[in-house]
């Protein structure tokens, strides 16, 4: 459904625009949210990825995956943006209070969505070692740069780099399938429909 | 992916330790802006090796993202977005006075019934109805 959504989107429906943002807005908005810790901060980012969306549906390549893979990427990649500016106006000490609090949204070691593609990835998690499990939470919530999260870690950046190509290969592993059947069961719209990708 | 601005692209026959590192950074974003630039443009080559390796981390980002607890944002932001996008719209398309020129490759061009035919509106009068 997605997938055929960006297409007509190519051709200036703002109906396809509507019904991607009835199927993704909650998913954009709770991963902005639990990396900017600000409700409005993240409504802005998810009206700017919806808003880009819109002007270039074609920036989508399905030879590197799945419409909802692509779109977690491009909301984390435009919110770390955010966040990265948001650091330069204010004081390093405040930001990290605030970071190392996730206010709204647990990590994802923390899921707390009954289901069985959420308690996979939570087992996945589980079995990682705590280092790479940190390093995952960091990553994901943090927004740091890599040598950003070295020095955060307290550890050498190729101990960084070697347990952040590691944590995935095994993640992949350990999941299977769920991460290539992903749905944005965020939203309301896609509880009910499970044929999105 | 060394980030030299202007090196040459690479197409890479295998994933070795070092390219799987930094498209794992590039996948959660932990890079700075110009290397991740970098890591675009070369994915843009089309170099298998690294689109595939990229699928497979996006598949794991799309998992993780699954287990976060969805939050609906606020319930106008639909309306939001729609009006976001017309306005957006309608900016572009009111022209400077005198000549305009519209380039085929710029601009939002839209698809028609009919195959090989497109338009692009560059002018439009609410008041009027009259459109270019």
């Amino acid at each position: 459904v997605l997938h055929a959504c960006l297409t007509r989107l190519n051709a200036g429906s703002e109906e396809a625009l509507a019904q991607i943002d009835d199927h993704t807005n909650s998913l954009v908005y709770s991963i902005a949210l639990g990396l900017l810790s600000d409700r409005a901060d993240a409504e802005e980012v998810t009206l700017e990825i919806l808003s880009q969306i819109w002007r270039g549906a074609s920036s989508f390549r399905a030879e590197r995956g799945t419409v909802i893979g692509w779109l977690v990427m491009v909301t984390r990649s435009r919110t770390i943006d955010r966040l990265r500016a948001r650091r330069h106006r204010s004081s390093e000490a405040e930001v990290d209070g605030l970071q190392d609090k996730p206010a709204e949204t647990p990590t994802p070691e923390e899921p707390t969505i009954a289901g069985e593609q959420q308690r996979r990835v939570r087992a996945a998690l589980a079995v990682l070692p705590i280092g790479q499990r940190q390093l995952i939470g960091l990553a994901w919530y943090g927004g740091y740069s890599h040598s950003e999260l070295a020095e955060k870690m307290g550890l050498p950046l190729g101990t960084v780099k070697t347990r952040l190509r590691m944590a995935p290969a095994r993640l992949r592993q350990l999941l299977g399938p769920v991460g290539e059947q992903a749905q944005c069961t965020s939203n309301r719209a896609c509880r009910t429909d499970r044929h999105l990708i | 992916l060394e980030n030299k601005r202007n090196a040459p692209q690479i197409v890479h026959v295998e994933l070795t330790d070092t390219l799987s590192e930094e498209l794992a950074l590039f996948a959660f974003g932990l890079l700075e802006s110009e290397q991740a630039m970098h890591i675009a443009r070369h994915l843009e080559t089309g170099c298998a090796v690294c689109n595939n390796e990229l699928r497979s981390l996006t598949s794991v980002m799309a998992g993780l993202a699954s287990s976060i607890p969805p939050i609906d944002p606020a319930p106008d932001l639909k309306k939001r977005l729609l009006a976001r996008i017309r306005s957006k719209e309608q900016e572009r398309e009111q022209p400077g006075p005198g000549m305009y020129i519209v380039r085929s490759g710029s601009g939002n061009w839209r698809q028609t019934q009919w195959n090989g035919i497109s338009y692009l509106r560059i002018y439009n009068d609410p008041v009027t109805g009259f459109a270019t």
